[in-house]
């Protein structure tokens, strides 16, 4: 082979690579745009105190509105779509950078979603809607460098997402990450009640529960796992096995674990699984949203006033309130009419 | 047997068999020249040619020949 | 490990650059190592005892044969009849299984040897070479090991010739040509296996799984589909190793040659599966139509017949030796009727009629090499051949009579439903409109490299006489489309290859 060869084919590799790396910039906007968290960069500093983050279950099932009217409790969603574990841990350390942060409230469904497998970890950290290039995230995670500097392999599927969200961009300004559902499951549901059988799931992989557990130990932060009304746990990921696992791991390190499937927090709560889940038998609705969002505003003055600020004055202008209470109205209205 | 007298009566062979009196063959003829040369006709054509020069070919050389020019070779080689 | 995964390019690229490290007398020896090493990965590593087997009563076969004589041509043939015995025995499972089953005693299928169907015809026909003397016998039985494990060919063959690989033992020096050719051919094997081949086979199995709710057009789709997917599948498997064995610098041979392409069905099959097609003419057409007794037929036939028709009726016992051989190498009796019968009977067909349908094509004054002459011919060869692969893609005999019922059934107006083809209905079995694009467009691209290469031989060659920037654009951009629309990764089990059951 001569040299000429040589470089010739080290030339079409490096023009292979940087189109590679094009393709990569391309999935992660479209990710992002996807998943995007703009409004929590905006937030001012040292303004928000309680943090959700976890899944579609998570953005879809908490409103920090609703929070901050009624308990004078100030919080952000950090909910994205299949979030992981891993994007749970690193959303908890992005928020903590610019807020005091007290409590971090994790939607359960996040721990079975995260098997650990490098796939899930990177989707999840390129669709968290994290602010900065991707080579910054990519950074955060060291586990595969090839999968994370060329994520276009394992997000190739990711090209053709046609922003066909739940999200509605007009909308995301003034909701705090809260993304709203209008629609009912009816009575076309299998009730799941939990069963007495102590069985328990094995395949759940706590490494960056672990992690975020450690982190809010380090810094004070009181860490609470929540799980949502679910119609049928045949449609879900979670079941016995996971709510049993993680009761006992919560159990032992004093973690409170409120799960909205039990009869003692549904009936607490007031959810009624026909009126409150949403027609795909997965996420809560927004009367679902709402109600869960009450206990927990009741449930952290309860147990954590004393740390919680009382927001009487509002860091957010009357016009993202006036914004918030049309775009609910319509979102009720909608409810109502079904 | 001169190789002009094998390819003479060679035409002869290839004329009868394809049954076609304007077929002249020469060393470079392949199947490709003539229509009907198929794997069929290939053996009836090998048999008509043992027929003829009164010679056995070997199987191994049925599968190997490539042109007229290698079976007349052939030819020549066992007819000696 | 599979062949389209990631591990197996890592693999390759480690054993590439080892290779042209190595002093070339000891490269084959490295392909010998690599060759067993994947053989272990990919397959059961006991099963390679099989090969072992074959190689070592090849060997002594061949051996015998420089005493000549008698022993030499009974060693040949107990070599023989060893390797077949162990191929029916292991491969042969579906055949022999329903007779134990009459006396009521029920078999487990045992496993077979990775590429077993591929490599012992080699070794058959490494015999038959050296028995008829066009090939000199190894003096080494490990080159004869790697003759029949060379890894490329394990998968889903081509089916090599000894005499073409005979100079893998000299070495290779590191060559251009042979690194960029190879790198080419496997991405194109890539493009045809994940892009089309797995795209196509969901919408295929969607239908076939459900021949209730889907019949009518929806039978025509898969009907239609099912040989594009095999023929990008099977393919696919064969550029990725032609593309692997040239990175070695060794020219395996070819199995396709745009078969779609054929005008009629005979050229079909001198263009698809190529090297089963020469394999089963050289070792059993041209021995079963030269021996003695087909001698005598023929001469008594064409007294009795005349000479056409004497030909004729002995040609016809040949072929039916081949296609019910071919029909039996598949394992299967459903692949006998339909393979063996329906070419074997559409093939005697055509020579029946042949000089017939040449009298009407003048009649009708249709002339030959029109575009559209070419065209309708392609399409009815490519329409028998749909026909016969139905008994491929079905479990059984039934349920393959029952489809081609469902697909002619539309043709008499049962079913009638071609709205499913335009309401969004195709949407619903299982790839939704990029899908149906990503298709449309991989199989444009599969015609434009058919055409290219009939027109200039490989269209590799063809764009690497453009220039450079044209050249990149092609590779770089085929590469990306298969990065980006290729079946892989965590949420696909990327399935195991059609002929590799074989």
């Amino acid at each position: 082979m001569t040299k000429k060869e040589v470089f010739k084919i080290i030339g079409f590799l490096a023009v292979l690579l940087m189109a590679l790396y094009g393709c990569s910039l391309i999935c992660f906007r479209n990710l992002r745009g996807f998943n995007d968290h703009e409004d929590f960069y905006n937030c001012e500093q040292d303004t928000v105190d309680v943090i959700f983050v976890g899944g579609s279950m998570s953005y879809s099932g908490f409103s920090p509105m609703e929070l901050y009217e009624k308990y004078g409790i100030s919080s952000y969603n950090f909910g994205t779509s299949n979030q992981s574990m891993l994007a749970g841990y690193l959303w908890t350390m992005e928020a903590c950078e610019k807020q005091d942060v007290k409590v971090v409230i994790v939607e359960a469904m996040e721990v079975p979603m995260s098997h650990g497998e490098v796939a899930t970890d990177v989707r999840s950290l390129f669709s968290m809607g994290m602010n900065g290039n991707y080579r910054k995230l990519a950074g955060v995670y060291k586990r595969n460098a090839l999968n994370v500097l060329l994520p276009v392999f394992i997000l190739h599927d990711e090209w053709r997402i046609d922003g066909d969200t739940f999200r509605d961009e007009e909308d995301a300004d003034y909701l705090r990450g809260f993304v709203p559902i209008n629609s009912y499951a009816g009575e076309e549901y299998r009730e799941s009640i939990l069963q007495e059988d102590p069985e328990v799931t094995t395949y759940l992989n706590f490494t960056y529960v672990d992690k975020l557990r450690e982190y809010c130990e380090e810094k004070g932060i009181q860490l609470i796992f929540v799980k949502t009304l679910m119609a049928s746990n045949e449609v879900n990921h979670w079941d016995d096995g996971c709510h049993n696992r993680l009761q006992e791991y919560t159990e032992e390190y004093g973690i409170p674990f409120i799960d909205f499937n039990t009869a003692e927090y549904r009936n607490a709560a007031g959810l009624v699984i026909s009126e409150d889940v949403a027609a795909d038998l997965r996420h809560m609705n927004v009367d679902g949203a709402y109600k869960a969002t009450d206990y927990l505003g009741e449930y952290l003055l309860d147990h954590y006033g004393s740390v919680l600020r009382q927001w009487q004055d509002p860091g957010l202008d009357t016009q993202t309130l006036e914004g918030y209470h049309k775009i609910m109205e319509g979102y009720h209205r909608g409810l109502d009419e079904l | 047997m001169t190789r002009e007298e094998v390819f003479e009566r060679l035409n002869k062979v290839f004329q009868e068999v394809f049954d076609d009196e304007t077929i002249k063959v020469n060393d470079s003829t392949t199947s490709e020249d003539i229509d009907d040369w198929d794997s069929f006709e290939h053996i009836n054509l090998i048999v008509a040619v043992e027929e003829e020069f009164a010679i056995k070919i070997p199987m191994g050389k049925v599968v190997t020949m490539k042109n007229v020019g290698e079976m007349a070779d052939i030819i020549l080689q066992l007819g000696n | 490990m599979t062949i389209t995964s990631f591990t197996y390019l890592l693999f390759l690229a480690a054993g590439v650059f080892i290779y042209y490290l190595l002093p070339r007398k000891w490269q084959w020896v490295e392909l010998l190592g690599l060759s067993i090493l994947f053989y272990c990965i990919v397959a059961t590593p006991y099963t390679l005892i099989y090969i072992l087997i074959a190689t070592a009563a090849v060997y002594f076969a061949t051996a015998f044969l420089e005493k000549g004589g008698r022993k030499a041509a009974t060693a040949g043939v107990i070599a023989v009849v060893i390797n077949a015995v162990l191929w029916f025995a292991l491969k042969g499972y579906a055949l022999w299984a329903p007779l134990f089953q009459v006396m009521g005693i029920t078999v487990k299928a045992p496993v077979a040897a990775l590429g077993m169907g591929y490599y012992t015809l080699q070794a058959v026909g490494y015999i038959l070479d050296c028995y008829w003397g066009n090939s000199k016998p190894l003096k080494n039985p490990l080159q004869l090991l790697l003759f029949l494990c060379f890894f490329p060919q394990m998968i889903t063959g081509p089916i090599s010739r000894f005499h073409e690989l005979e100079d893998m033992y000299e070495g290779r020096d590191l060559s251009y040509q042979n690194l960029t050719y190879g790198a080419q051919r496997i991405l194109w094997g890539f493009f045809k296996k994940l892009v089309l081949a797995e795209r196509v086979g969901v919408l295929v199995a969607a239908i076939w799984g459900n021949p209730e709710q889907y019949n009518g057009f929806y039978s025509w789709i898969a009907f239609v589909a099912f040989p594009l997917q095999l023929y990008a599948d099977f393919s696919g498997c064969i550029d990725i190793a032609l593309g692997t064995a040239q990175l070695f610098g060794i020219r395996l041979p070819e199995n396709f040659n745009s078969p779609f392409f054929s005008r009629t069905t005979q050229e079909f099959w001198q263009r698809w599966h190529i090297t089963l097609g020469t394999w089963t003419k050289d070792y059993i057409l041209y021995p079963v139509l030269k021996c003695g007794s087909m001698q005598k037929l023929s001469r008594f036939l064409q007294k009795k017949w005349g000479k056409k028709s004497g030909k004729l009726a002995v040609t016809a016992v040949g072929m039916f030796c081949v296609w019910m051989f071919i029909g039996l190498w598949h394992g299967e009796m459903k692949y006998v009727v339909g393979e063996s019968l329906w070419y074997w009977i559409l093939l005697m067909l055509g020579e029946i009629f042949a000089k017939r349908c040449k009298k009407w094509k003048s009649t009708l004054g249709i002339t030959g090499d029109s575009f559209s002459w070419h065209l309708f011919q392609s399409l009815r060869t490519f329409l028998i051949y749909a026909i016969g692969i139905v008994f491929f893609r079905a479990d059984n005999l039934k349920e393959a009579f029952s489809f081609l019922g469902d697909v002619g059934g539309v043709l008499i107006g049962r079913h009638f439903n071609p709205w499913v083809l335009f309401d969004g209905s195709m949407e619903m079995l299982g790839i939704g409109s990029t899908d149906l694009w990503v298709i449309f467009c991989g199989v444009v691209l599969l015609f434009v490299a058919g055409a290219l290469r009939e027109k200039y031989g490989y269209a590799r060659e063809w764009v690497s006489r453009q220039l450079l920037p044209f050249r990149w654009l092609v590779w770089c951009g085929l590469f990306l489309f298969v990065v980006l629309y290729g079946k892989y990764g965590a949420q696909y089990d990327s399935a195991n290859f059609i002929y590799q059951a074989f």
